[in-house]
This record gives structure tokens, C-alpha cells and sequence, in this order.
């Protein structure tokens, strides 16, 4: 297990910063399989609170800052007025990032305001389950937004002997979500600013984070040491989480008389679950549906006014139904990201064609899933997913399937209309709906 | 396996709470895991019911929310009613509120009470008792290397002794004097957030997967009924199971590298210190070849260094001297708690013995731990242990010595505290010290 940092840069730094890394080096071998120390000193004409670090628009985690020498009067002639000198020494798991990643170093001042001061670039192993594990199931990732025929395509797929789930409504029992999200957590080294601190832990009875004595000092300390914990002690957490999720899933292959089963399927966002669930099973394979997220905009505000939960969804946030478009919009512009970085491994489903062309989409995503898909399988999936539930009519917010599509037509204004036009505009695009 | 020995229904006369019934748990019920259901409904006199609490010997374990007017007392007598609280015969069917929870058994006793009070209009009104037995959770096969739990408080010289035990070629112990790492605690906190069924249905319906932590639910809404068989199995029982044989190796895994490092192939235990909680006896239950063993100081002198390490500007503590005493004893009497329920298979080391007569208290301990306890090889753990970095143990200290260190608090507490302290803490002192050799000097001074 090999990683690697392959570019440190601080150029570009703003008027009154100065940053010196320590760690890591380009090229440096002393990085572990899953973190890299962090290690630098920092001077700055204003006070400083911390350092961000940050992937893409992702905020990865904090950083403090420990004043080491401020200006005084007998400091050397060249020392600037006000200059104050910081260091800061830390683990950064990368486990949260994709195997080849880019860490942008952000500085924030006690002002508030912030500042790009550099960024770190590397690669990191692929995370597998360990040789001796193989997986009884594989994940099928049902990887969307809310509001746009999750619901309806689990029921469809809940129906097929393959494929397993707690196939009852809402369909969204999600261990295996969670258990990777569990991973991430606890591959993470400490974080006594944001996670479990190192005393009085047990006080938050709720709370579980990240382990606090996999420290920056360990690391210099007991280097070994430091590779077991961010190597094979990760790959053994990735274990647990595998059989901790699939247990789960044989007690529901017992329960929903699947004995055939070879997929469990998960409604998934568009964050960091999906990618390392690729990582760890080979076999995976990833459904992306996508609606119009005109049409989306317009099921969650009817689905939000007919549970009488007007603030569902993250509406609450927002003053307008315009700025819940643009609130919308960051979600939205993830699933393109996602679905652009991994379109050759993944399917796509539109909502509108698995709506007017059931049989056809079924076929193909069976055929992509890699299970029966003949004619007789599709047509009885239809069929027995059609029966009548009345908790999947209340999940409805159209007379019809064929009316929830174009709705916005008829249910936005104009100004909501105009933001979606600006906001949504590279989704419409990537996958073929009219702009306007 | 979960025993439901008693469900003592307390009187509700006067109270908010005009009446109470328990489907769950039943009377009698043996079932399966290490967790128990706890469902019913309550129907108030006044005001509404706001909550529903469990708590056991007074510290809360599950607050969980009601739901108005979901259940009357006629469906839960229609299903199962197991308790009914005043006269409800003869009463038409009354609203009431419906609570449903589910609370881990595991780091409390294997006989235990708990109590269910209703929040009731600003009142709190206990419900019933209910007392339950349940199985130990071992795990079998153990890993090779087994805790070694030192329970004790801050200033007792924990750090010392961890420094002492770690000498020796049988025991691990990672840097205490200058990282001191918790990783027993930290598995066994895991372990008892992940197997609550509040962790365990956080599994089944996340709530928020981002940010820095994996429970994330203050664990006080709504636990939702199993009824299916098959997942009630996974949910009660494999999974606590599965979750506890894991966490226990990820202790004993890093403790294993640690060996490697000290080059100790023959390591059978890991020493850490812990506080009094949950966690040591939770370790104890789980790994068979777990060994206890309680550091206790005289609480005068633990006094009298905490004092002289606020001083030197490396903690916080009141500078209220009565205040001081008792917050101590709050701790000691815990401590002295602890000790009481587990003193037949647990050793008692008093800090004096170890820095005073090191030789036999070292002794005694190997022996305890059924380890090498040759006159050599306690002679070697000594020896090096004194070598090691001098420094980082200086730093730790607040005496000029050992023996300074023992009584210590007759030169550092003025006279004016000593009745009140000596009254405080005697119930310590007479159980640590009262058959010891330091009974004279402990007790002496007490005046008793």
C-alpha cells in the first residue's frame, strides 16, 4: 500500500501571509497508506484562528494554530510590525478523499475573513477488503436526489429475486450508508478540534468520533506505529463495516425470502459514500436516476405543503422559493460532478423514460446490473411493484406518474422559473432536458 | 439473554399521572440480546406528558418522546396489558400517550433496576421499577493480550505505576508519561455507543451522514418496534456480539504493535488506567483474562499534589479549600463505590506500598497477574524503570521525592482543614488504609 504526495505548492500567498510546509515533501515516502502529517510554521499580519482544508467545495476538516512568537520591539529589523508566527502539526486521513486528490490549505483569519495559501496534491492505495474476505453480496447504488423516483425505482427493483432490501416504504433503510460513513469516521486521525477529543470522551454518550490518540505526535514518535494505524488498521475497519452491513443483509435475505440474492440496494446521495464503496467491492455497480430538477423543484414544494412540513428538504433555509433554487442548485451540480467521474461504470435512468418506457429502462438496467432481465422478468416486476399501496399514494404529489412530468410548466413562476434557467443550466445540459 | 424479574408499579395517587400500562417488558420474559424493550402509555391527570425517561441509579439512559393520543388504555388492554395503574377499571377508554424505547443493557450490571418516570407538566413521576437480569456478553475466543485495568483517579501516581508494570517483559504499557493513550476506553465508548439499539437503528435509518462523527443522535427520539424475527435477532443479539468482539481487538491490535515495537513476544496484558465507569467493568465482562486492579492514594496527599499541580499552572481546580475537599471525595467515594463491588477479584495497590516498598508490592502484583514475579525480574522491572527518561517523570512530579510525596498534605494543607478533611474522606481512609501498615499514620491523624 503505497501513497504518495506528488505536488506541494504555496505560491500565490495573499500580502501579510507567509507559509513554510515542513510536511509533507513532494515525492516524500514517509506518507502513510491513509493520512499524511501536516506540519508547517505560519506567519501572519493579523491574528489567525486555523487553517481549513478543504477538497474542491468540501470543507475536509480544521486545523489549529499555535502562536509561537509575536513582533516585539527588540525583534530583528526586519520582522514587520504585528507579524506573529504560528505552527501547526497534524494527521490528515485521506480516506475522505478520492485516491488521486488535490487538498487545498485555507487560512482563517480571527477576522473571519479567509484565505487560499496553498494546496497539497497526491495519491493515496485504492482501500480493499482484506483477501480473505469475500463478499456474499455486492452493492447496488441507487445514487440521487430526493424527489425524483427513488421511491418508485426501489419498489421496482425490490421486486426482483437478485436483489435485496428492506422492500417496504419508504425503502430507505440504509446500513450500508451508514457503516461507511462509520469507516470514514474512524480512519480519520485524531481531531480534538471537530472530533472525539482525547479526555472526556465518555462524557458524550452520543457522540463517537475519530480516534484521539492517532496523533500527529505518535506519528513522529513511533513512525510503525503510525503505519498501522493509518494502513492495516484501516483495511481491518473496512472489514468490520463489510460484515457488519452484510450481516444485516443475510438477515434480510432470510426475512424477504431472497435466497438468490446477489445485490443489496441502497438509495445513495451524491457525497463521498459511492466512491469508496467502489473502491472496496469490485462487483458494485451504481444506478444514477435523474429527473428534471424543475420537475423536482416542483414535487418538493407540493410534497412539503401536503405533509403540512413547509421547511422540508432544506426549504427552511431559505428566505424564497428562488433561493431554494439556488440552495437546490449545489446539490444538483454534485450529481453531475459524480456522475461525470463516473459514467463508464455507471448506468443512467431517466425518471421521465422509466415513467413512458418502463419495460424498456427495466430491461436495460437489469441487463447493466448483470441480472435476469428477460421479458417474462421485467413485465412480472411491473406488475407486482403496481399493485396498489396506499403509502406509495401519499408518496405522490401528481393525479399520475405521466402528469409529474413537466409539471414545473404548470406549478412554477416566472422568477423561480428564471433561476432555474441560470442555476441548473450544466444539468439540463448533461443529460438532454430543454433549457427554457 | 434478558431476564425481566420484577415490574414494580409505583403509586400514582396525587400525582399528574393518572394511570400507567407496560406492554413490554413482561414479567418473567426471557429474551434474547442485551438490550429490553420498554413500551406502553400513560394517560395524564393534568397537563400533558411531555417525555418519558429511563434511568438507572439515577443517571439517564434514554429520554424518549410520546405520541399523543396514539394508544389508549383499552388497545393495551386488548393486547397485552401487564400493569395497570389506578383505577382504570371501569373507566371508558381514556387518550393516552404511547412510548416505545428500546435500552442497552450493557455497561450496567448483569442485575439491574430501572426506573421510568413520565414528564408530566413540569412534574416527574415514576412509573414503575423494573428489574432485570441479563447474560454476560464474553468474548470467546479472546485476543492474545488482555487489559490490564488499572482503575484509579488523577494523582495517585497512575502514571508511575504505568511505568512500573510496563517494564515488565509480560506487560505493555505505551508512553505514559508522555501520551498516555486511552485506546481500552475509546473501544469500549464505541462499543456501547454502536450497540445501543439507538446506535443500531441509526444503522437502519441514518439521520445525517456528514461531519466528524458516526452516531451523531442524541439518542432521544422514537425507537421504532422490530417486529421482524430475523432482524430482531440481528439488531438485539449477533450484532452487540459481533460489535464487541471487534472493538476489544482494536484495543488489543494496537497494544500488539506496541509489543512488537518493545520487542515483548511473550506480552499477555495491556495497562491503562481508567476512571471509574462504565468501561473497566465492561472490559472485565468481556475478555476472561481481563485483571483489575484499583491504585488508591491517601486522599490527603492526592489533595495536596492536585493543589501543587494547579500551582505549577498545569490544570484548573477550585481554590476553595472546603470546595476542594469535598469535589475529592465526590470522586473518592465513586471510586471507593467501585472498589467495594469488585474487591474479591480485583487487587488493591495503595500508591505508598509502591513507592515506599516497591519489592513486595511488585511482588504481590505479578503474582496477582500470574506473571514472572522473580526476585530478578522484579529487581529488572525496577531498575528500568528508573532509567527511563528521567525527565518526562520529573516534569509529572510535584514532590522532591517519593518519600516526600507519602503524607505529604501534613506540610502542604494548613490545620485549619484537617478536621473537616479527616472527617470527609474517613470512609476511604479507613477502607484503603485501616488494615494497612499506614493505619497508624493515616488514621492516627484522623484522630480515630
Amino acid at each position: 500500500m503505497e501513497a504518495t504526495i506528488t505536488h506541494v505548492g504555496v505560491d500565490g500567498l495573499p500580502e501579510g501571509i507567509s507559509l513554510g510546509l515542513s510536511s509533507p515533501r513532494p515525492r516524500s515516502r514517509g506518507v502513510l497508506p491513509f493520512a499524511f502529517l501536516l506540519e508547517g510554521l505560519l506567519t501572519a499580519d493579523s491574528e489567525v484562528d486555523r487553517l481549513e482544508l478543504f477538497a474542491g467545495q468540501r470543507k475536509l476538516r480544521e486545523v489549529s494554530v499555535k502562536l509561537v512568537a509575536e513582533h516585539r520591539e527588540d525583534s530583528a529589523p526586519e520582522t514587520r510590525e504585528g507579524l506573529a508566527l504560528y505552527s501547526f502539526s497534524t494527521l490528515v486521513g485521506t480516506v475522505r478523499l478520492p485516491t488521486s486528490f488535490t487538498v487545498t490549505l485555507r487560512v482563517v483569519r480571527a477576522s473571519g475573513e479567509r484565505l487560499d495559501v496553498g494546496s497539497i496534491a497526491g495519491t493515496r492505495p485504492a482501500l480493499a477488503l482484506p483477501p480473505e474476505t469475500t463478499p456474499r453480496l455486492s452493492p447496488l447504488m441507487v445514487t440521487s436526489l430526493g424527489r425524483t423516483g427513488t421511491t418508485w425505482l426501489m419498489r421496482l427493483l425490490g421486486e426482483h429475486p437478485e436483489l435485496v432490501m428492506d422492500a417496504r416504504y419508504p425503502y430507505e433503510n440504509q446500513p450500508q450508508r451508514y457503516w461507511t460513513h462509520w469507516l470514514q469516521v474512524m480512519a480519520e486521525p485524531a481531531n480534538h478540534r471537530e472530533s472525539s477529543p482525547p479526555t472526556g470522551f465518555y462524557a458524550q454518550r452520543w457522540l463517537v468520533g475519530a480516534n484521539p490518540f492517532f496523533t500527529a505526535r505518535l506519528a513522529k514518535d513511533d513512525p510503525a506505529l503510525a503505519h498501522e494505524l493509518g494502513g492495516e488498521h484501516v483495511v481491518r475497519l473496512a472489514a468490520f463495516a463489510h460484515q457488519a452491513t452484510e450481516s444485516y443483509y443475510l438477515a434480510c435475505m432470510a426475512r424477504f425470502d431472497r435466497p438468490h440474492a446477489r445485490f443489496s440496494v441502497e438509495k445513495h446521495l451524491p457525497d463521498m459514500v459511492p466512491p469508496l464503496l467502489w473502491e472496496l467491492y469490485p462487483g458494485a455497480k451504481e444506478v444514477f436516476l435523474v429527473r428534471d430538477p424543475r420537475d423536482m423543484l416542483a414535487s418538493m414544494l407540493a410534497f412539503n405543503e401536503k405533509r403540512g412540513k413547509p421547511g422540508d428538504f432544506g426549504r427552511d433555509g431559505v428566505e424564497t422559493d428562488a433561493d431554494f433554487v439556488s440552495h437546490l442548485a449545489r446539490s444538483v451540480s454534485g450529481l453531475v460532478e459524480n456522475w461525470q467521474a463516473r459514467r463508464e461504470q455507471a448506468h443512467l435512468v431517466r425518471y421521465e423514460d422509466l415513467v413512458t418506457s418502463p419495460d424498456a429502462v427495466l430491461r436495460d438496467t437489469f441487463d447493466y446490473i448483470g441480472v435476469d432481465s428477460s421479458a417474462d422478468r421485467v413485465q412480472r416486476t411491473l406488475r407486482q411493484a403496481s399493485a396498489p399501496d396506499s403509502a406509495l399514494a401519499f408518496h405522490m404529489t401528481s393525479r399520475d406518474q405521466s402528469a409529474s412530468i413537466g409539471r414545473w410548466e404548470r406549478d412554477l413562476p416566472e422568477d423561480v422559473l428564471a433561476r432555474c434557467s441560470e442555476e441548473f443550466g450544466p444539468f439540463l445540459e448533461e443529460f438532454g432536458y430543454a433549457n427554457g | 439473554m434478558v431476564e425481566t424479574l420484577s415490574v414494580n408499579l409505583r403509586p400514582l395517587e396525587g400525582s399528574a399521572v393518572r394511570s400507567a400500562a407496560f406492554t413490554a417488558p413482561e414479567p418473567g420474559a426471557q429474551l434474547p440480546g442485551y438490550s429490553v424493550a420498554i413500551e406502553g402509555t400513560v394517560t395524564a391527570s393534568r397537563g400533558a406528558v411531555e417525555h418519558i425517561e429511563i434511568l438507572h441509579e439515577g443517571v439517564l439512559l434514554r429520554r424518549t418522546p410520546v405520541e399523543e393520543g396514539r394508544g389508549d388504555h383499552a388497545g393495551t388492554l386488548g393486547r397485552r396489558t401487564l400493569g395497570l395503574v389506578n383505577q382504570l377499571r371501569g373507566t371508558p377508554a381514556l387518550p393516552a400517550a404511547e412510548f416505545r424505547t428500546r435500552v442497552n443493557l450493557l455497561g450496567l450490571p448483569l442485575e439491574s433496576s430501572l426506573q421510568v418516570v413520565a414528564s408530566v407538566d413540569g412534574e416527574r413521576v415514576e412509573l414503575a421499577e423494573l428489574v432485570l437480569r441479563r447474560s454476560s456478553l464474553r468474548v470467546s475466543p479472546t485476543p492474545s493480550l488482555h487489559p490490564l485495568v488499572v482503575t484509579t483517579l488523577g494523582r495517585t501516581g497512575s502514571v508511575w505505576f504505568s511505568r512500573l508494570v510496563g517494564e515488565h517483559p509480560a506487560i505493555v504499557s505505551y508512553r505514559p508519561f508522555e501520551t498516555e493513550p486511552r485506546m481500552g476506553s475509546y473501544w469500549a465508548h464505541a462499543l456501547k455507543g454502536l450497540s445501543d439499539p439507538a446506535g443500531i437503528m441509526q444503522a437502519l435509518a441514518p439521520q445525517d451522514l456528514s461531519g466528524n462523527w458516526w452516531l451523531g443522535s442524541e439518542g432521544t427520539g422514537t425507537i421504532p418496534p422490530v417486529r421482524d424475527p430475523e432482524i430482531l435477532e440481528w439488531l438485539v443479539e449477533s450484532n452487540p456480539e459481533r460489535i464487541a468482539r471487534f472493538c476489544l481487538e482494536s484495543a488489543a491490535d494496537f497494544y500488539d504493535r506496541v509489543a512488537g515495537m518493545q520487542q515483548k513476544a511473550d506480552a499477555v496484558y495491556y495497562a491503562e488506567k481508567y476512571i471509574p465507569s462504565f468501561v473497566p467493568s465492561m472490559l472485565l465482562e468481556l475478555d476472561a483474562g481481563a485483571k483489575e486492579v484499583f491504585l488508591v492514594r491517601d486522599p490527603r496527599d492526592m489533595l495536596a499534589s492536585m493543589v501543587s499541580w494547579v500551582a505549577a499552572g498545569r490544570g484548573g481546580f477550585s481554590q476553595d479549600s472546603e470546595q476542594s475537599v469535598e469535589w475529592l471525595a465526590s470522586q473518592t467515594r465513586i471510586l471507593l463505590r467501585y472498589w467495594q463491588n469488585r474487591s474479591a477479584r480485583s487487587l488493591l495497590v495503595r500508591y505508598e506500598d509502591v513507592v515506599l516498598e516497591p519489592v513486595p508490592t511488585l511482588t504481590g502484583l505479578f503474582e496477582f497477574l500470574a506473571v514472572d514475579s522473580t526476585a530478578e525480574t522484579v529487581t529488572t522491572v525496577l531498575e528500568r524503570a528508573l532509567e527511563t527518561n528521567p525527565d518526562h517523570q520529573r516534569n509529572h512530579q510535584t514532590s522532591t521525592s517519593p518519600e516526600q510525596s507519602v503524607g505529604r498534605w501534613k506540610r502542604d494543607i494548613g490545620p485549619d482543614l484537617w478536621d473537616h478533611m479527616n472527617e470527609t474522606l474517613a470512609p476511604e481512609l479507613e477502607a484503603w488504609y485501616g488494615e494497612s501498615r499506614f493505619h497508624e499514620v493515616t488514621m492516627g491523624a484522623t484522630g480515630g
